[in-house]
């Protein structure tokens, strides 16, 4: 019996663990919105209102398989909302040119590329469809599998695959050009 | 060959390529050598650190939580009616619910639910948990999980001390209990440590939060917390986790610090006092050491001696060191 005990403990305290699940996302999400929405203010009000739909839905999340891809599921369609009350229910993700490394810092781990370097390749990131650029950047930085980054911005496995080997193929070109190997 | 290359290698750093795959991109990079010198930059840049700058970080979880506590006060009055209605019938239900669940408790409550227990004597060991956590387990310590592991949590004991390297998932927390405190975590790096009358939790990666009695508190990493079992009060502030971790990597490493801080931190490792007598150039050296969790300080003061330059003698519990002689 004395083993039983705990088990209402975290039931009992779902802020306990919704603060943990924010303190864990907040950075991310706010990192994927920013994707989509320059303005960071308008970033971080999408971002809360995220976090507001997961804490009104929390008696549902215990039956959430992937945890990771329904909050940017969220994220992604709240941040499309957003931009299509401006630019109307035909909006193209593609039409949408964001600066996706605005508001931040790029620190490689060693001195092997130069600053000069990666701001290059940054520049070159930039220069890619939207949609390419958002599936390079949840496949590197959130660590996302093909499979689950696909799921997120709801396109097939294939094209997210072409699309990551395109900015690869972008990189590539652009270390090539400047002489930088 | 080109667009494969490309594919290949986003592959690759993805982590999603085939053993056959990688293998095929090895071969290929082997056989060029400006292709390899392309692709290590571009998995330098690959593994680069994006971080969000001049991140209000704090001000956003704070607005959140009132934001959150405002919309539940506006939700509560117009729902109080209809609520006391429901929360009669729900009483009843749990109170049924209740009786039901301990009826089917006793039925079938096998003999004494399972325990497993991880222990380590005399060194220690590290254990491989059903989710893919790891932990390493010190010597005279042990954790124990029971058969609900992993159901809807992950919950262990731990007696002594234990590093915890938590698998993410984010729906299943995990909860460390030691002397009646709790660690949650979703997938992290820590190490809980329970010394008389005291546990001490090192953040080393992520967020932990421990809760005990009026104490909850959420660590950052490089954070520890120093809870007295006893009186109820509690230390939190910036640590230097190698401190609390040594005897999991097996060494301490510090790069770039002066001489006299290294000192310090042998010090403080060692719990004997160094002081240095007189001065010489070489002190204000700033230097990188690594040096095994259990080797005996004349050993490292040694193999310093000759590269700084000093020579150091050891009387009445303490260790001095001075210009060579």
């Amino acid at each position: 019996m004395k083993n039983n005990t705990h088990h209402i403990h975290l039931n009992d305290n779902p802020e306990i663990v919704f603060r943990i699940i924010v303190r864990t996302y907040q950075e991310k999400v706010i990192r994927f919105i920013s994707l989509l929405v320059v303005n960071r203010t308008e970033c971080e009000e999408l971002a809360s209102d995220v976090f507001m739909t997961l804490w009104n839905q929390r008696e549902k999340l215990n039956e959430i398989e992937n945890l990771d891809n329904y909050i940017f599921i969220i994220a992604r369609n709240k941040a499309l909302n957003h931009l299509r009350k401006a630019a109307g229910p035909t909006l193209d993700i593609d039409t949408v040119n964001v600066d996706v490394f605005h508001h931040t810092s790029t620190t490689p781990e060693s001195i092997y590329i130069s600053r000069e370097t990666v701001e290059e390749l940054n520049a070159a990131i930039n220069e890619l469809p939207q949609k390419t650029k958002m599936a390079f950047t949840l496949v590197r930085e959130n660590k996302m599998k093909y499979k689950d980054a696909a799921e997120v911005l709801g396109v097939s496995v294939k094209t997210l695959e072409k699309q990551v080997a395109s900015a690869i193929e972008k990189l590539k070109n652009k270390l090539r050009s400047s002489g930088k190997f | 060959m080109n667009d494969q290359f490309s594919n290949l290698v986003a592959k690759v750093l993805a982590n999603e390529a085939s053993a056959e795959e990688r293998n095929q991109l090895r071969e290929y990079l082997q056989s060029d050598a400006d292709q390899q010198l392309v692709y290590e930059q571009l998995k330098e840049y690959w593994n680069a650190d994006v971080r969000l700058s001049s991140a209000p970080i704090s001000d956003f979880e704070a607005t959140l939580l009132q934001n959150l506590s405002s919309e539940n006060e506006r939700l509560s009055k117009g729902r109080t009616k209809r609520l006391t209605t429901l929360l009669r019938i729900s009483s009843v239900a749990a109170s049924l619910f209740f009786v039901v669940s301990c009826y089917l408790y006793f039925i079938y409550q096998p003999e004494g639910s399972h325990l497993l227990t991880y222990a380590a004597q005399n060194d220690p060991l590290e254990y491989l948990l059903s989710d893919g956590s790891r932990i390493k387990v010190n010597k005279n310590s042990s954790v124990t999980i029971d058969e609900s592991f992993g159901r809807k949590f992950r919950k262990v004991k731990l007696e002594g001390e234990a590093y915890f390297e938590v698998k993410h998932d984010a729906v299943r927390p995990f909860v460390v209990q030691t002397a009646g405190t709790s660690v949650t975590v979703l997938g992290t790096r820590f190490n809980v440590r329970e010394e008389t009358d005291k546990v001490i939790t090192t953040l080393v990666e992520g967020s932990v939060q421990f809760a005990a009695g009026d104490c909850d508190k959420i660590l950052e990493p490089g954070e520890e917390l120093c809870y007295n079992v006893s009186s109820g009060k509690y230390n939190l502030y910036a640590t230097d986790i190698q401190l609390s971790t040594a005897w999991v990597t097996g060494r301490y490493t510090y790069h770039n610090l002066k001489f006299a801080d290294l000192l310090q931190k042998l010090s403080y490792i060692y719990k004997i006092p160094i002081e240095i007598s007189g001065s010489a150039e070489s002190f204000g050296k700033v230097v990188s050491a690594s040096f095994l969790y259990d080797e005996p300080l004349p050993d490292i003061l040694s193999a310093l001696e000759s590269e700084l330059n000093f020579s150091f003698s050891q009387s009445a519990g303490k260790i001095i060191i001075s210009p060579p002689q």
